[in-house]
Formats: C-alpha cells, structure tokens, sequence
C-alpha cells in the first residue's frame, strides 16, 4: 500500500512538472535580463560611485569600489535572484519544490553520503550559472529543460524519501497537490517580471 | 573553559556590545540619514502642538490617535516626541531620540530574552547559553535592517523593544510562576499595540498565545491570569474599537492587498484573495528580498542592499537546518513561531514584502543565524581551521564596514530624496528673507500635505507661507518685488529673478528648491 501512494504521488509531481514546464515553453521565449549577469555596465557604475567618493582617501574608494568587488556583488546578487521564492516558485511547481528541500533536509542529516548525492548537490548548487553566463551561448529550450530534468529529479527523490520516513506525509501533500493546482490556474506566474513572453 | 569564561566576562561583553550598538546608532545622527521625512515631520510637528498647546494639528485635546495624511497614527511616538523636544527643542535629533533609545533599549531587552529563551532549549548544544544571547545581540547590534530603522523616527522602532519586554516579562513570569510579572508583561504588549499599526493584530493574538499557555502550563496561577487577561482586555479596548471604526480601517483601506478585489463578488474572491496572501506571505521569505534588494523604497534600506548582509546567507541555513532538525524543542519551537507568525499581518498589505512592517522578524532571523554561526564556529575551532575561522570573522568585517561606507558615504546623497534633504535649509532661509518680502507662497511640489507641518516645526508656528498651485500666478494687486516663490527643482539659470537656492546633498549640486523674487 505504501508503495503504491509513493508511486502514485511520484507520478503526480512528475505529471505536474511537466505540465509546467510545457507551460513555459508554449509562453515563454527567454528569461528576463535580470537573470542574466551582464559585466557591460560594471564601468558606468564605477564612476558613478567614485563620483560620490568626494573627499574619501583613495585607498578607500579603491579598496570598495573596483570591478573585481562590483563584479562579485552583480554575481551573487543574480544567483540569489534565482532562488528568489518569486522566481522558481513562478518557474518550477512548489510541490517540486518541497520535494528539493525535503531531499536537501535529508541529504545534510544523513551521516553517510554517497558520491553520487555529492554530485547531484554540487549540480543544484552550481545550476543557476548555467542561466548566470551562458544564456548567450545555450538555446533556451536546453538550459530550462536542463533545469527541469536536475531539479526534477531532486524533487522526486526528495518525494520519496519523504513519504518512506513520515507516516502521514501523503496528508501534506495532497495539500500541496491541491494549493498547486489552485495557483496554476489563477496566477500568471510572474510572467511580465521573469521571462519574454511571446507576442 | 570557554563556559566559565563567558560566565564570569559575559556582562562586561554585553557592555562592550552595547556601547558598540550605541555608537553605530548615534553616529552622525541626525545628519545621516538627512533631514526629517514625511511621517517624521508629522510626528515632530503633532508633538511640539501636543507639548506647547495641548491639542494635535487638527485641534483635538490630547487625542489617542494622531489624524495624519489621510489616516490615523497611533499615540506612542507623538507623545514620546514631545518629551524629547521639551529636553531638546525643535530639532531633528529630539525627533529621532525616541527611536534612538528604543533601538539601544531593543538591544539590552534582546540579550536577556535570548538568555532567558536559552533555558528552554533541550537538546544538547555545543556552546553555552551565554555565547548565544551574546552572538545574538552582536549581529541585531551590527544588523543594517535594526541600524536602519533605530537610526530615525519610525513607529516600529518605537513598538519593538515594548514587544520584546512583554515577551521577556512572560518568560520570566512563566518561570517564577509570579502573576505581578504577567501583569507587566501585558502592559508591554498593549504599549505596543498603541505603538505601530501593524501590531494591532499582532498583539492581541500574542496575547491570546500567552494566555493560553498559562492556562494549560500554569493551572496554579489560573486567578492570576484570568485577573491579567480581564486588566490587558481593558487597556487594549480602545484600540479594538478603534480598529473596527471607520477612521481605523483607513489605513487598512489605503495599505490593503485586497482592494483590487474590494467589489468582487464572493466567489472571486474566495478564488484570488487566498493566493494574493500566499505570494505576500512567500515574499517575505524571498532571498531577493533579504538579501538583494529590500523592498525598494529608499528609507527602509540602501539602494542596492537587503535587510540583511550576505555573510548571514550560510549560517542561517546551518541554523535553519540545526532548527528543523530539534524542531520539537520548546525553544525552536517559539523561534520558529515568531518567524512564521510574523509575516502574516504584513502579508495582507501591499507593497509587500516591506521592510518596516517585517521588522520584528530580525529577531528570529538573528537567533537562527547566531545558532548557526556558533554550530559553525564550533566545529571550526575543536577541528583547529583557524584560518578558516579567521578569514571567515575577515569576510564579515569587510562586509561590514563596506556596508558603512555606503551608508556613511553613499546614501545621504543617493536616498537624499527619500528623506526630507533640503527641508530644514528651505524654513531657514526663508526665514532668513521673510523681513524682505510682504507675502511668501510655496509651490506645491515641495509636498502639498508636508509644507506646512515643515514650517510649523522649525520655526515654532511663527511662519506659515502660502501654498500654491505650480499654475499660480501672482495676483496684480500684489506689487512687484514683494513676493517670495519658493519653487522646486527649477534650475536657477531657467528661472529670472532667483535670489537663493537649496542644493540637495552631493557634489551634482541637484537643486531641491529655488527662491524667487516676483
């Protein structure tokens, strides 16, 4: 029985994140910039801010105001713009979701760690920077379907290692099943901010 | 070793922590951030009328609640207002004293809640009680979210240390099973209540927490309790009432989430309104929020930062991740409840996030990322990576002090606008040519609602110019040369006849008003 409610819901959230992801496709032409670092205006910035710098020793304005520190900031703050709930909550379906964190959970409390769950949460971590700095060179179509199949398959193991080690897990989600549900079909999922839509 | 250490140093620790808090909070107040902003004004001119003739702006005897801008304020920051410009004038500090001390008091008030909350922690911990209300207190002490909002005259500021004071009064009374303690802390809890509008949900259901735990917990302080409950019912009954009149729901109307949807039929809004709350609520969790970007308006943070800085990022997950893991412990338990509590009241306005609203979630949010930095600092220091160690305390401070820099350095001058930058200026220097002229007349888009309360404060109501349209012309009957324009923005070369102008702060020279000679 309990095999059959883990198989069951396994096969809801894969059924779920792949209506969103074809969701996307049908609307969604590319990601919007803000996803995307761009190095182009670092210079501009710069001036701006030495600009503010009056009577600042120049030790000072060099040591916080130099590409490599502007640089850096414009990376992280794109990577966690991509964690952003309003993004991926938009992006991949918040059953996913708890199902990566669930995998996440369980990943950091387990005591043994195998190389391949080493592997898997290097990918996840390091995902976001296939979107970062290669979105000039990699189609769309490849990085989300990248995306999907990665996160996609973290959620599903996260599903299932929820389900074995919580008697009433299935309880939640059914819930979530039924607020994700509720969600796709009234919300437009942040469209204007998050991706190019199709004319 | 390190236990005995901190048990005998811990009060000479929380001193220096303290007066390192004090410092980064009155530094440079009140030129940064620069000048009073709409809600600060407001609040400065009600207290100078409430302290000099007894009655608010609008005439009203001593009221309970402040009319202002179309909605109602709540009492707690006027009237402290008042007492600090009886002691310092009519200044921008006197404005900005009663949030200063209350961001120094929220200090002292968080690290013996943290201590006393320590004593409910169950599972087995690496480091002493002590280190953690200590390393909780230093990050609030050197948090941008707290420096920002301890810095001027906001409500919220104001209600967080009376929140935290209930909470600790509860704690204590819930310890020493003494009513006289519960007593102070329901006190606590309505001074908040009357202090910022968003607790005026948020209290009595924190209230209601209370008392049911000392019901179920503390059978033998039942009488206590039902005597407590019946003396906090009666101090908040005026706000309650409050809140279900017309005047009270105003500021719900003006800030609520839901507006959109205010004529919807039933069913529709059974559909969308529960999904609004859901995306404001998440949005309070978003990483972009906390860390990013803030909510964007300019007094709440720097352009460009989030509440809270980066190098919190790694030690909230090991403490969230520490959390989740003990969830059942009492004391994860109440974090956790404040955390997740917090932002739904907040969540049911818009903008959401935003900052103000969702400040008292600093206080779980630095509890979680102190319990992770000492997790962390722990197994660092018995592994002996003290290099790691070292240059993970070097991150922190050069984030730190990078984050002062701006603030110090950049933000007058960027967010000058967002302020009330120019204002104080503007008032002396009309001041300064009102001998000059026979009539004074300011444009409205200096801020139509604010002018005068500028003017009423910084010159003691002994200046009230006129003000008008940008369309208005000067009525023939009034002779040439006698009139004072006060303009805004023009750029004086435009304008003929400019005797004055006021720049806003930064080497641009960006003009905030011209005066004219008609």
């Amino acid at each position: 029985m309990k095999k059959k409610i883990t198989r069951l819901f396994l096969l809801i959230t894969l059924e779920i994140e792949i209506a969103v992801l074809a969701f996307w496709l049908l609307h969604c032409k590319d990601f919007q910039e803000i996803l995307h670092v761009n190095f182009g205006q670092l210079t501009l910035q710069l001036k701006g801010e030495t600009g503010q710098d009056l009577g600042v020793p120049l030790l000072i304005v060099r040591l916080f105001h130099n590409k490599l520190i502007d640089g850096t900031l414009l990376i992280v703050k794109t990577y966690f713009r991509f964690w952003d709930f309003l993004f991926t909550g938009g992006l991949f379906p918040f059953l996913g979701g708890f199902g990566i964190m669930s995998a996440g959970y369980y990943f950091f409390a387990s005591t043994v760690k195998r190389a391949w769950q080493w592997i898997l949460f290097i990918l996840f971590l390091m995902f976001p920077f296939v979107e970062l700095f290669l979105y000039a060179k990699v189609p769309f179509l490849i990085r989300i379907g990248l995306f999907y199949a990665v996160f996609g398959f973290i959620s599903l193991l996260g599903i299932k290692k929820f389900l074995s080690l919580q008697k009433w897990g299935f309880v939640i989600l059914i819930i979530l099943v039924a607020v994700f549900i509720w969600w796709f079909a009234i919300t437009d999922f942040h469209f204007a901010n998050l991706c190019y839509q199709y004319p | 070793m390190l236990d005995k250490f901190i048990k005998h140093k811990k009060y000479l620790f929380l001193f220096l922590i303290i007066f390192l808090g004090a410092f980064l909070r009155l530094y440079k107040v009140p030129a940064v951030p620069p000048g009073l902003y709409i809600d600060e004004i407001s609040d400065a001119y009600n207290g100078y009328e409430i302290l000099t003739k007894g009655v608010d702006e609008h005439g009203a005897k001593y009221p309970l609640w402040f009319k202002a801008f179309g909605e109602y304020k709540m009492p707690m920051f006027v009237y402290t207002a008042a007492g600090s410009i009886a002691l310092f004038g009519r200044t921008d500090f006197a404005v900005r004293f009663p949030a200063l001390v209350c961001g120094i008091l929220t200090l002292i008030i968080f690290y013996f809640l943290v201590e006393n909350l320590s004593k409910f922690i169950k599972q087995k911990i690496p480091f002493p009680p002590s280190s953690l209300a200590l390393t909780s207190t230093l990050i609030l002490a050197i948090s941008p979210w707290h420096i920002q909002f301890s810095r001027a005259g906001f409500d919220a500021t104001i209600a967080l240390p009376f929140y935290l004071l209930g909470l600790l009064f509860s704690i204590l009374a819930y310890k020493k099973k003494q009513s006289f303690l519960l007593t102070l802390s329901f006190i606590c809890l309505a001074l908040t209540g009357y202090s910022y509008n968003a607790y005026r949900l948020f209290v009595p259901a924190t209230f209601l927490v209370i008392a049911a735990i000392f019901v179920i917990k503390q059978k033998q302080m039942l009488k206590g309790i039902i005597l407590n409950a019946i003396f906090f019912i009666i101090m908040i009954l005026p706000m309650v009432i409050f809140t279900f009149t017309g005047a009270g729901m105003e500021r719900f109307a003006q800030t609520s989430a839901f507006t959109a949807y205010a004529t919807s039929s039933l069913i529709e809004k059974i559909i969308h309104l529960p999904i609004i709350f859901l995306n404001n609520y998440l949005s309070y969790f978003s990483l972009n929020f906390l860390f990013n970007v803030g909510d964007g308006i300019g007094r709440h943070q720097m352009v460009g930062f989030g509440p809270m800085p980066y190098w919190e990022f790694p030690f909230l997950i090991v403490g969230l991740y520490v959390f989740i893991k003990n969830w059942k412990n009492p004391f994860n338990l109440i974090i956790f409840a404040l955390l997740f509590a917090v932002p739904f009241s907040a969540a049911a306005t818009t903008p959401s996030p935003h900052t103000l609203r969702s400040l008292l979630m600093v206080i779980p949010l630095t509890i979680i990322v102190a319990y992770g930095f000492l997790w962390v600092m722990d197994k660092l220091l018995k592994g002996k990576r003290i290099l790691i160690f070292l240059g993970i305390i070097a991150l922190i401070s050069f984030e730190f002090i990078f984050y002062l820099h701006f603030y110090y350095q950049h933000y007058p001058i960027i967010n000058s606008y967002d302020w009330g930058a120019g204002y104080e200026e503007m008032v002396a220097k009309t001041v300064k040519y009102q001998p000059e002229f026979k009539h004074i007349v300011v444009d409205h888009n200096l801020g139509i609602a604010e002018i005068p309360l500028y003017y009423g404060f910084y010159t003691g109501d002994k200046l009230k110019p006129q003000v008008v349209l940008s369309s208005w012309h000067k009525p023939k009957d009034w002779e040439k040369g006698t009139t004072l324009y006060i303009r805004a923005f023009y750029n004086r070369n435009v304008i003929p006849n400019t005797i004055d102008t006021v720049y806003l702060p930064g080497k641009n020279k960006d003009i905030f008003a011209t005066f004219q000679k008609l």
